[in-house]
């Protein structure tokens, strides 16, 4: 019976018989693409359409009202070779790696701990998190309150204790220090929630056996929960510096920059460049660079993490 | 294989097509028939689109005119004006403007001030939704110089007070005018004066009398109060350098010069005649309040003085009634202070400039209600609903005797003022070049290198930031 249908030739079908075979055939793969296909079109206009207008813009001189010239790679060059743009781009790595290398070891350690059987654990994991969860904008206010040079609580500190009130806004290390203390209280709440989860993860078989070898809890912590923490270290250490490079809140709301320009991050000054000297060329060309030196940054350690599991 | 692959991208790109045709919106057809069928016609078209960047038509039959205005009086039309005095000056913005032209509904909007203004209009002007009318202080020339801003055509200007629409004005033409502003003065807390043995009924006429004055009341005060509220740098508000260009006119110099090319503000950070300024202003702030200088909230530095915690500021026309609403009731009123052989000048600040966009819908509309800001009855309203001061010759006039001497002061500066200034608008970059003058005073205030070297440290950096 069936037989009549299979040998029919399919080129005596008509084009609207054979797109009904077809998708009798291909049921799963048009399911597929019909529950994708929005997204995709979405993701089409405001993703991919965005970032190639970007790189078409960083090509040019625009300034939001003039026609597109075309400069060629000229963005691309002042972006190297202005000490300015040198200078944003080194306070960004500044500021990724250093909250990075206090971020990610006070992290472990937070999770550690954490991860002890203590009474009232639950309200300390939530008192660790709640920076995290926590407006950037609320905690810039807070941050400006505490620091403020007239008034504030640091220089109400500092003067109770019968010292000179300090300027924190004009201290470059001061106010630095204080994008970093920000950065880090902000960001070590993922940090401990990720390594909790790796650190609840590791088979309690593992400790077991090393104790009946022997093993004090320093050997412990060495040659089990340390290597077991690798792939996680791996992923924290990629997506923080990722996020580490996108720093703009605490700039924009705390320090704008300043002072001699010292704060200044890239993602800071593509608005600066934007919105207030309308210079899109190097605005769109600093967006560029910046996303392909994270996406060479990702590529590398997403390399090592490989690397690191076959071994 | 391949054939597969092809059916594949039939199916995305049908079912692509299917939800981009239904969100468009649908194409007149007679239109396309049009162009299609005649050249000629496509010519036509192509010319109204360069009069609508250039100079839109005059629409025919009603028109919304939107406005983009100042925070305060776009709340106030949500006050009742019947009830509130303050808001009879919107109400009539929006509401007699209408009546006196009854084709006309104006939508007045508030877009946020300063950063977030800026912010919110380049953006609507990239997406094409621009308003017909914006306000603003610090970007009409900028703006003009782009080719964003329509000159105001045969404006009668006879009225207004040069200075306060010198922020929209580029290359002999006027891109605006203020509806209201404001001018700087000299305060002083009499309460603090007196405390410190001193008579508040002379206050300082000079730079060394002030001087004197702030120490004396320095070491009356022991850490109590001080002599002076000096807003040196910030970073976050422009309040400083709208204060210390008083300082520095008054001594014939200034933090800028007109670029010759584009007609816009070239920085000129070491103008010779501006170093005894800057040597005034470090030995000021020695006698200010301690740490109030890098305060970034501009309003807590200057409510210091109503709190009894310094003697002496300069303000703007809004502190008359914001001393008396902080408490301050001893709060007085005196021209600034000047330097040796200095020439009294100021400042226009809050001075809320309205303009028309090129891009406008509806530019002769805008025109007229523009030139209706400038009106007597409309003028009359301004200080009564925000404590500003108007902006035309005869609205002064009239206001003058019905206000207190402090005011009056104010108003005095702009009718006689012979050197009143706006702040400048930098060739390029003003973001780096205010960051260069910021990082300045910072160095001014809290090093003791030579002024001279700081200042050409910064000219050279600003020059940098302009290139």
């Amino acid at each position: 019976m069936n037989s009549s249908l299979s040998i029919q030739p399919s080129g005596s079908l008509s084009l609207w018989e054979r797109w009904q075979r077809y998708l009798r055939q291909h049921r799963d793969q048009t399911l597929a693409w019909t529950i994708l296909t929005p997204i995709l079109i979405y993701y089409f206009f405001f993703s991919i359409v965005p970032v190639l207008t970007n790189l078409v813009i960083s090509f040019t001189d625009w300034n939001g009202f003039n026609a597109f010239h075309f400069v060629g790679l000229k963005n691309y060059f002042r972006f190297f070779e202005d000490k300015y743009y040198r200078q944003v781009f080194s306070n960004t790595a500044y500021f990724a790696v250093v909250s990075m290398v206090i971020g990610l070891p006070l992290g472990v350690i937070v999770a550690l701990m954490l991860n002890q059987q203590i009474r009232a654990r639950g309200i300390y994991r939530t008192l660790w998190y709640i920076p995290t969860v926590t407006s950037g904008a609320i905690i810039s206010q807070m941050v400006i309150v505490f620091m403020a040079p007239y008034g504030g609580v640091f220089n109400l500190i500092v003067t109770g204790l019968g010292f000179k009130a300090v300027i924190w806004q004009t201290d470059v290390n001061a106010l630095r220090n204080i994008i970093l203390g920000y950065t880090v209280w902000k960001g070590v709440g993922s940090t401990i929630v990720l390594y909790l989860a790796a650190l609840q993860g590791i088979p309690r078989e593992l400790y077991e056996a090393a104790m009946v070898d022997g093993a004090g809890r320093f050997q412990r912590f060495w040659y089990i929960t340390v290597p077991m923490l690798t792939n996680m270290t791996t992923f924290v250490f990629v997506t923080g510096i990722i996020g580490g490079f996108q720093i703009f809140e605490p700039i924009q709301l705390i320090s704008r920059g300043g002072p001699f320009n010292s704060t200044n991050v890239v993602l800071n000054q593509i608005y600066n460049d934007a919105f207030k000297n309308l210079d899109f060329g190097i605005a769109t060309s600093s967006a560029t660079i910046l996303a392909l030196f994270l996406l060479f940054a990702s590529m590398i350690s997403m390399r090592a993490m490989r690397q690191g599991e076959a071994a | 294989m391949n054939r597969n692959r092809l059916f594949n991208l039939l199916a995305v790109l049908v079912m692509a097509s299917l939800i981009l045709t239904a969100c468009s919106t649908p194409t007149p057809v007679e239109k396309i028939v049009e162009v299609t069928k005649n050249v000629e016609v496509t010519k036509e078209v192509e010319v109204i689109k360069e009069v609508k960047v250039t100079e839109a038509p005059a629409p025919k039959g009603p028109v919304t005119l939107v406005i983009w205005g100042e925070g305060i009086t776009a709340g106030q039309l949500a006050l009742d004006a019947s009830a509130d005095a303050k808001a009879q000056y919107a109400h009539m913005l929006v509401e007699g403007f209408q009546k006196e032209n009854p084709d006309i509904t104006v939508q007045f909007e508030n877009h946020g001030w300063d950063e977030e203004l800026r912010q919110n209009l380049v953006n609507a002007m990239l997406a094409g939704t621009g308003p017909d009318i914006i306000v603003g202080e610090g970007f009409f020339k900028n703006f003009a110089a782009l080719g964003a801003m329509m000159p105001l055509q045969d404006i009668d200007l006879s009225n207004a007070i040069p200075g306060t629409y010198q922020g929209a004005e580029l290359n002999g033409k006027v891109y605006g005018l203020a509806s209201f502003t404001s001018v700087f003065g000299f305060e002083r807390n009499c309460d603090v004066i007196a405390a410190a043995g001193l008579d508040c009924a002379k206050p300082p006429t000079t730079w060394d009398e002030l001087l004197g004055q702030a120490e004396q009341i320095n070491k009356a005060g022991a850490g109590n109060y001080y002599g002076y509220s000096l807003q040196g740098p910030a970073g976050f508000s422009m309040g400083s350098a709208f204060r210390l260009k008083v300082y520095l006119l008054q001594a014939g110099a200034d933090m800028s010069k007109p670029d010759a090319e584009t007609g816009l503000d070239y920085p000129y950070f070491n103008d010779p005649k501006a170093i005894p300024v800057y040597e005034f202003l470090r030995k000021l702030e020695k006698q200010s309040v301690p740490g109030l200088a890098f305060e970034p909230d501009e309003g807590k530095v200057y409510s210091q003085l109503f709190l009894g915690k310094s003697a002496y500021q300069m303000a703007g026309g809004w502190h008359v009634q914001w001393a008396k609403d902080t408490g301050c009731t001893n709060c007085q009123y005196s021209a600034i202070p000047l330097p040796p052989g200095g020439q009294a000048a100021t400042v226009v600040v809050a001075n809320v400039i309205y303009g028309i966009l090129k891009t406008s819908k509806n530019p002769e509309a805008a025109l007229k209600w523009i030139e209706y800001t400038q009106r007597d009855e409309v003028q009359a309203l301004v200080f009564a609903a925000n404590g500003r001061i108007p902006t035309t010759r005869t609205a002064l006039e009239a206001l003058r005797p019905s206000v207190d001497p402090a005011t009056q002061a104010y108003i005095d500066l702009l009718l006689t003022g012979k050197n009143i200034q706006a702040m400048p608008q930098w060739v390029k970059n003003p973001q780096k070049v205010w960051q260069v003058y910021n990082d300045f005073l910072i160095k001014l205030f809290t090093t003791d290198t030579p002024v001279k070297e700081l200042m050409d440290e910064a000219q050279a950096a600003a020059e940098e930031a302009v290139k």
